[in-house]
């Protein structure tokens, strides 16, 4: 059947323009982008027909409010005029300008001018025709084209009235911060005039841009536009996407999470403080100002799109980073050490990423440790196995015995430390790398010579059963130092886990099957037979004496290895404790009654 | 400080701090769960094992999901007052999964399990589609498509509801039986809906995208495959930057598909991949290894290779060179061993079978 009901669809301008400025803008001042862009590429456009014109663009405020943008670009023919609006969006591609192009987005430019005003004038002379015209559009879709009489300059002015909410944004200051700050890398001079006043807003050679800077350049640019008084600057090149700028290392420390403001430029003219993917993940410690010159911005023009380009270029800025990094070991050893202070995060991130950075820095990254905070280099040459735990908990519990015991012990529950260790142990074919734990530290203590001192059996069941009721086993071992009678190890990564009794949930019938393959350890009482007191107590017969001290013991040794005491526990500790000064009073008052 | 705060001070960094890996969070979590149960506070150690159970979504072992699961079922027992029943029961369905990819689970213990879950659909008032989405999906995968086709359809029968899959995994389930069951054509106009993003989901259309790549493959579809396996490559930026373990399965098809086109890059997935391996649940390593197995058999040379893997990996070498024979018949054991462990279970020989024609 054929179909005779064809119909186009209808746009609405006034919703467009909603869309855009409610949606696609991140803020009312990008209308100035916008008309410095189409500045800027009328501008690139003539001079692919003329390459001695001297393309500039001027602003002028006007008393009652108004702004005048006009550029010497290739300017606009009467049949362009009518395609302006009627060929947006048919092209958005930010390679190679042509005229088709330059329209469509010319017209994507004027539709952000009426987020602010209301309407839109704008005079034009085409560099290939001798028509003098005037378009007058207004928000709801109409527009005007007028003849004139009289000969325009080659080149376009926009004429815009603002509306009375935005009015401030075409106040002096705020227009030139906006031109600044979208233009101000732009390659052709940008003028803004008010009155009889006249200023150049941009910086035609920044020095960001400028191959050969020097650091001290560069910083001073970097403390004028971030406020920060940077530890280093660098430029960096690239060959996918054409990438030039400087990349400045932050005197503070950050946090991966945190949000960097930054500088991209795209062909010179801004397009967002975000850093657009450019960087490497791992390089929350710098700042950078990137012009890209053969990338791809996204519809809002506000962000890169995220391709094989893109991809390519950041790769190429993370080894850019990394090659700074190393040199600076060679170079400036002080400042290298000052950035490794701030940033050891970061660096520890590039090296689980790259072997060869691993191999500069391992050596040189603090860790936290039993004896405090090390460098790997240190703890390498310490002992030929270095020793670590995966988790906090074990890392508290070990740390005391551990540093009793003469070791080190790494603290690897901070990200990338355990990966940066099984990195170095692969690497390093002299280094072992071994995971402790509070239970094998307690396999590391000599045991109990039971057959020569079958006493030692009894005394080990007598404990048992006097704290049966903690769920907590006891051991005799020999362990140093003497004078510690005892030493409570928690269950391996089942510190004082609070078990729900189970009910009729038929998963507490698959547990088992999904348990990890290693063996727990329960939670252990350590008695130290080489400690007097343990040795005392091992022939003392008295069940209370007996029962009394080694509770009192017990709940030392939790005190002692900062593990959590329940109220019974403590309630246990002071019956007992009391107990025992009872027995002692009551012993020492009949010794005074027999006196 | 009071272990509260300790507690809220652990969720924010969580929440906030996006360079962490699920395996970082999970750490933390669980530090968080230890404050509550070292002060007993059920409440608070309820509310962090739900956030610790989400976030075992992308990690490749099941254990902290079973076991704290099994920790809220118990703490929702004890106190069915204190707590909402709804809380939990999404994630159930991935203990479902757990249980069914695990071959020391019987199938009496599935059969119990899949009750418990049935009784708490209902008495919440939920329809049943959350259970026969799961009885599908293990039947396809054992090979009974007829079985799996009326399960198919008593879930398509049943009311949608709030323990439904999204349209996206309802999807992308769907076209798995019509994948496996010899109609490409079919699976692949069904997949439309995916392949232009219309709908998407954590891992769909990702997962989607392996499944299509591969069976286009098969039926000789290239054009198809190298259109698919480039959409399925941006998919994984994305995911393998987050290190999302739990697509080891899918990207082994993608793998498989690469050995034949683009062995550099079959490699740095491989590369990237096996560290995740030994973690994994039986039933990903078996598919892993059988994927790989069939891939490797595509190399035309038995060049070695150069890959950087981790030392716990079985054939891990200090000079990081692997033969491709050597790991391809690493992995064929490895399948072998697996199919023998799950058709043991499932009581018959669709894995082994598999295995064998390889």
């Amino acid at each position: 059947m054929e179909n005779k009901n064809q119909y186009v669809f209808q746009v609405n301008l006034k919703g467009m323009i909603a869309l855009l400025s409610e949606h696609i803008y991140s803020n009312p001042g990008t209308f100035v982008r916008e008309l410095l862009q189409n500045g800027i590429d009328a501008i690139t456009a003539f001079r692919s027909l003329n390459e001695f014109l001297e393309g500039t663009i001027h602003v002028y405020l006007k008393d009652n409010g108004s702004m005048v943008f006009e550029d010497n670009g290739i300017g606009l023919k009467e049949d362009e005029i009518h395609k302006v609006l009627t060929v947006i969006g048919e092209s958005s591609k930010r390679g190679e300008l042509d005229a088709k192009d330059f329209i469509g987005r010319f017209g994507i430019g004027l539709l952000s001018c009426f987020v602010v005003s209301n309407e839109i004038v704008f005079e034009t002379r085409s560099a290939l025709s001798k028509d003098s015209l005037r378009w007058c559009g207004k928000a709801d879709g109409t527009y005007e084209t007028i003849h004139l009489d009289y000969e325009l300059p080659i080149g376009t002015r926009v004429m815009l009235t603002p509306k009375a909410e935005w009015r401030h944004l075409f106040e002096y200051d705020a227009f030139k911060r906006n031109l600044d700050f979208y233009g101000n890398a732009l390659p052709y001079p940008i003028y803004l005039h008010k009155d009889e006043q006249t200023e150049q807003i941009n910086d035609l050679q920044p020095k960001w841009l400028t191959p050969g800077s020097s650091k001290e350049e560069l910083l001073a640019y970097g403390r004028k536009t971030f406020q920060s008084s940077f530890l280093d600057a660098v430029q960096i090149k690239t060959v996918a996407g054409e990438i030039q700028g400087a990349i400045y290392v932050l005197p503070f420390k950050t946090q991966f999470s945190g949000r960097l403001t930054h500088r991209i430029y795209l062909k010179r003219m801004l397009l967002g403080e975000e850093d657009c993917r450019l960087l490497p993940p791992w390089a929350f410690f710098v700042k950078c100002v990137f012009n890209a010159e053969s990338l791809s911005s996204t519809g809002s023009r506000e962000s890169l799109v995220n391709n094989e380009e893109l991809r390519k270029a950041q790769k190429e800025i993370g080894e850019a980073l990394k090659a700074y990094l190393k040199s600076l070991i060679n170079t400036d050893r002080d400042l290298f050490n000052k950035i490794l202070d701030i940033h050891f995060l970061h660096v520890k991130a590039i090296a689980v990423e790259d072997n060869e950075m691993f191999g500069l820095f391992m050596d040189t990254l603090p860790f936290e440790t039993n004896k405090g905070i090390r460098n790997f280099g240190t703890i390498r040459r310490n002992s030929p196995v270095v020793y670590y735990t995966t988790n906090l908990d074990d890392f508290k519990q070990v740390r005391r015995i551990a540093f009793s015991q003469g070791l080190l012990v790494i603290n690897a529950a901070y990200t990338f430390d355990e990966s940066l260790l099984k990195k170095a142990a692969r690497l390093y074919v002299d280094m072992e790398l071994e995971e402790i734990s509070p239970a094998r530290i307690l396999e590391s203590f000599t045991d109990a010579a039971y057959t020569s001192h079958p006493e030692y059996t009894a005394f080990e069941k007598r404990c048992n059963q006097t704290l049966e009721s903690f769920g907590c086993i006891c051991k005799l071992k020999h362990f140093t130092p003497v004078d510690t009678p005892v030493i409570f190890i928690a269950g391996e990564k089942d510190t004082k886990k609070k078990e729900l009794p189970p009910l009729a949930n038929p998963i507490n019938s698959i547990l088992g099957a999904f348990a990890p393959k290693t063996v727990q350890t329960p939670p252990t009482l350590c008695l130290n037979l080489d400690n007097d007191l343990i040795d005392t107590l091992i022939t003392l017969d008295d069940p209370v004496v007996f029962e009394a001290i080694l509770r009192i013991l017990y709940v030392q040794s939790l005190l002692l290895g900062k593990y959590p005491v329940n109220n019974e526990e403590m309630n246990l500790f002071n019956e007992s404790l009391y107990q025992l000064i009872v027995m002692k009073m009551t012993d020492l008052l009949g010794t005074l009654h027999k006196n | 400080m009071k272990y509260t705060l300790e507690i809220q001070k652990i969720l924010y960094q969580v929440d906030d701090d996006k360079s962490l890996s699920p395996k970082d969070k999970i750490r933390l979590l669980k530090q968080a769960a230890a404050f509550a149960d070292e002060n007993e506070d059920i409440e608070w150690g309820y509310d962090v094992r739900l956030q610790l159970i989400r976030e075992c979504y992308a990690l490749a072992s099941a254990t902290d999901l079973i076991t704290e699961f099994n920790w809220v079922l118990n703490a929702y027992e004890s106190h069915p007052d204190w707590f909402n029943e709804n809380d939990f029961l999404w994630q159930y369905k991935w203990v479902l999964r757990e249980m069914y990819e695990n071959p020391q689970v019987s199938m009496e213990q599935i059969t119990a399990i899949m009750d418990d879950f049935k009784m708490r659909l209902l008495r919440n008032g939920y329809g049943l589609r959350a259970y026969y989405d799961r009885l599908y999906d293990e039947t396809l995968t054992l090979g009974q498509y007829e079985k799996a086709k009326e399960y198919l359809d008593l879930r398509n029968e049943s009311s949608d509801d709030a323990m439904g899959s999204c349209p996206a995994c309802t999807l992308d389930y769907e076209i798995d039986y019509y994948l496996l069951t010899n109609q490409f054509e079919e699976g692949y106009n069904r997949a439309k809906p995916l392949i232009d993003k219309q709908y998407s989901c954590a891992h769909v259309p990702a997962r989607t995208f392996c499944s299509l790549c591969y069976h286009a493959d098969k039926e000789g579809k290239s054009d198809i495959a190298t259109k698919i396996n480039s959409l399925a490559e941006e998919e994984f930026l994305e995911l393998f930057a987050e290190n999302d373990e739990s697509l080891l399965a899918p990207i082994a098809m993608l793998i498989c598909y690469l050995f034949g086109v683009n062995e550099a890059k079959a490699w740095s997935y491989v590369e990237k991949t096996i560290p995740w391996y030994t973690e994994s649940s039986a039933h990903a390593q078996y598919n892993y290894a059988a994927y790989l197995t069939e891939g490797l058999k595509k190399l035309t040379s038995d060049a070695p290779v150069k890959l950087n893997l981790p030392p716990d990996f079985s054939l891990y070498t200090p000079t990081h060179t692997y033969a491709p024979a050597t790991l391809k018949s690493w992995f064929k054991a490895e399948a072998t061993r697996q199919a023998a462990a799950f058709d043991a279970r499932n009581n018959c020989h669709a894995f082994t079978q598999r295995v064998a024609a390889l």
